[in-house]
């Protein structure tokens, strides 16, 4: 006689048992494909990481400082300031614009965004990191810097930036300009960025070049092309004095006899 | 009156050798026509093999349905093992001789010159089952064949005598071999909806279509005698099904879900 009712458990078992083969399959399918997406962003992030561990502060649009001649507004004292130029700004942005270079763990989290944002605000005009060869100096100079700024009643100078509307008009060479830009991008070639910074430098877009100086000089702090680029760009940006300070202190850093040359020639007002 | 047809059904299915069962499938009756050809030809022995369920014992009983109306035939469906039995038998029903105490071949062989009439029409013998009878008996069997006495048709599995047949001496004898096979998916549904219709149950041949019948082929291998076993099965679930939980029973197709718990149930799925 039939017991259809032991018939039918048996029958689910069986059911459930034919089904853990296909159960198997898709599980180690979304396994793999998790690990492989995994794998992938793991690789892209850990091409970049290394670049842009070195960027204690990033260049990113609502951060970067804007120098504006209003008199108005409160002044900050930079620091490291030898030649009491006075940079005016927010409060705010004054706490960004501190160079500390300390490993950050939450870079992990926005380093791509950031990354990427870095090199689409190339129009932003940033002020700041002309500062890096200061950082080698040694402690006892910093002290004294810091004495001699504080003694000193030091001048407001305050200058003033016109953003240029820039015309982005079709050319060879501005495709040319981001092409490289998108290699860059890629591999993070400090000769690509030193190529599109003396490339806008020669189109007299000189707040593109500055940037992407400072970009090169952030890879790579020991390419003299990079900082005269970025001394020349300074002075067309009206910032005659920051590129005498930023050359000198190249130069005590580097010993460059182009450095030197271009010094002489801006001081003398040669060249302008 | 559902429960009826799923009854008549399930009783279609039983695995019983009767000629009246006997469903004509294309390639069944031209190996059948050829089997009937092979009788009439001057052979001394005929073998008919292939796996079990393939249906040798149906072809056998059918030739010997069709054929004892117009000469002697006689069928051993079951085999007897006992050769002085077995000879006994032979002796009583091809020639009619009730022999007293033990029978061996030489005597009985006496008995076959002594009826054997000339000119008159070769008995013919059935064994079924043969891979049951004994090397020696199969022996005495061939040299029996060979006197042209008696002419025997004997249907054996094919993997249990293959190296019986192998023998060259008895190949030499076997003029005729004929190969019996499992359905193919088409045939096994030809042969279930024939089987449900000759017994009228035009309703659950009905229910019959490829799908299910794909899925039987896939179980059965298309064995004859498996799917009437999973069918005998699958009408019992389904009368039980009727009867005790009606509202949940399909009566358009056969339910995938009962041709899995027969072949559960009859050990064709290892559950």
């Amino acid at each position: 006689m039939l017991n259809v009712n032991d018939l039918e458990k048996r029958w689910r078992k069986y059911k459930i048992k034919s089904y853990i083969p296909h159960i198997i399959i898709f599980i180690s399918l979304s396994i793999i494909f998790i690990l492989l997406s995994t794998i992938k962003n793991y690789k892209t992030v850990d091409n970049s990481s290394l670049k842009v561990n070195t960027e204690s502060t990033v260049l990113d649009k609502s951060e970067v400082p804007i120098i504006k001649k209003e008199s108005n507004r409160k002044t900050v004292y930079s620091e490291q300031n030898e030649t009491n130029i006075l940079i005016t700004k927010t409060e705010k942005q004054s706490e960004n614009k501190k160079l500390i270079l300390s490993p950050s763990l939450n870079f992990m989290s926005n380093i791509k965004h950031s990354y990427i944002s870095r090199y689409d605000n190339d129009e932003v005009y940033v002020k700041k990191s002309y500062n890096k060869p200061e950082k080698k100096e040694l402690p006892k100079q910093k002290k004294q810097l810091k004495k001699s700024i504080q003694s000193k009643e030091i001048p407001v100078v305050n200058k003033r930036v016109e953003r240029k509307s820039i015309k982005i008009k079709r050319q060879n060479t501005q495709e040319d300009i981001s092409h490289v830009i998108k290699r860059f991008k890629k591999n993070n070639n400090p000769a690509l960025s030193l190529f599109v910074a003396k490339k806008y430098y020669e189109l007299e877009e000189y707040h593109k070049s500055y940037n992407y100086a400072l970009i090169t000089n952030e890879i790579n702090d020991n390419i003299d092309a990079s900082w005269i680029i970025f001394a020349k760009s300074l002075v067309k940006l009206n910032e005659k004095d920051e590129a005498i300070k930023t050359l000198k202190k190249y130069i005590e850093h580097s010993h460059s006899n182009q450095a030197k040359i271009l010094l002489e020639e801006i001081s003398s007002g040669k060249f302008k | 009156m559902k429960n009826n047809i799923f009854e008549s059904s399930k009783n279609v299915f039983l695995d019983n050798v009767n000629v009246n069962d006997y469903i004509q499938l294309d390639r069944v009756s031209t190996i059948y026509q050829s089997l009937k050809n092979s009788v009439k030809k001057p052979l001394k022995m005929i073998l008919l093999f292939g796996k079990p369920g393939t249906g040798k014992s149906m072809f056998l009983t059918k030739l010997y349905h069709d054929l004892s109306s117009s000469q002697k035939v006689y069928i051993y469906q079951t085999p007897i093992l006992d050769d002085s039995e077995f000879f006994k038998s032979l002796a009583q029903d091809i020639f009619n001789v009730n022999y007293q105490g033990e029978l061996n071949f030489t005597q009985f062989m006496l008995i076959v010159k002594q009826n054997v009439e000339e000119d008159t029409q070769v008995p013919l013998v059935l064994l079924d089952e043969a891979q049951l009878y004994s090397s020696e008996q199969m022996e005495k069997i061939r040299l029996l064949s060979d006197t042209r006495s008696v002419k025997f048709v004997i249907t054996l599995h094919k993997t249990e005598k293959e190296d019986l047949i192998a023998k060259e001496h008895f190949q030499t004898r076997i003029w005729e071999t004929i190969e019996l096979e499992n359905a193919s998916s088409s045939e096994l549904k030809i042969y279930i909806q024939k089987k449900l219709m000759k017994a009228n149950c035009f309703d659950s041949a009905n229910m019959f279509s490829q799908n299910p019948v794909n899925l039987i082929y896939k179980l059965t291998k298309g064995n004859y005698r498996d799917t009437n076993k999973l069918l005998y099965t699958l009408f019992d679930i389904y009368s039980w099904y009727s009867e005790n939980n009606p509202s949940n029973l399909k009566t358009n197709v056969i339910s995938k879900k009962i041709v899995e718990m027969s072949a559960i149930h009859t050990g064709l799925i290892n559950a």
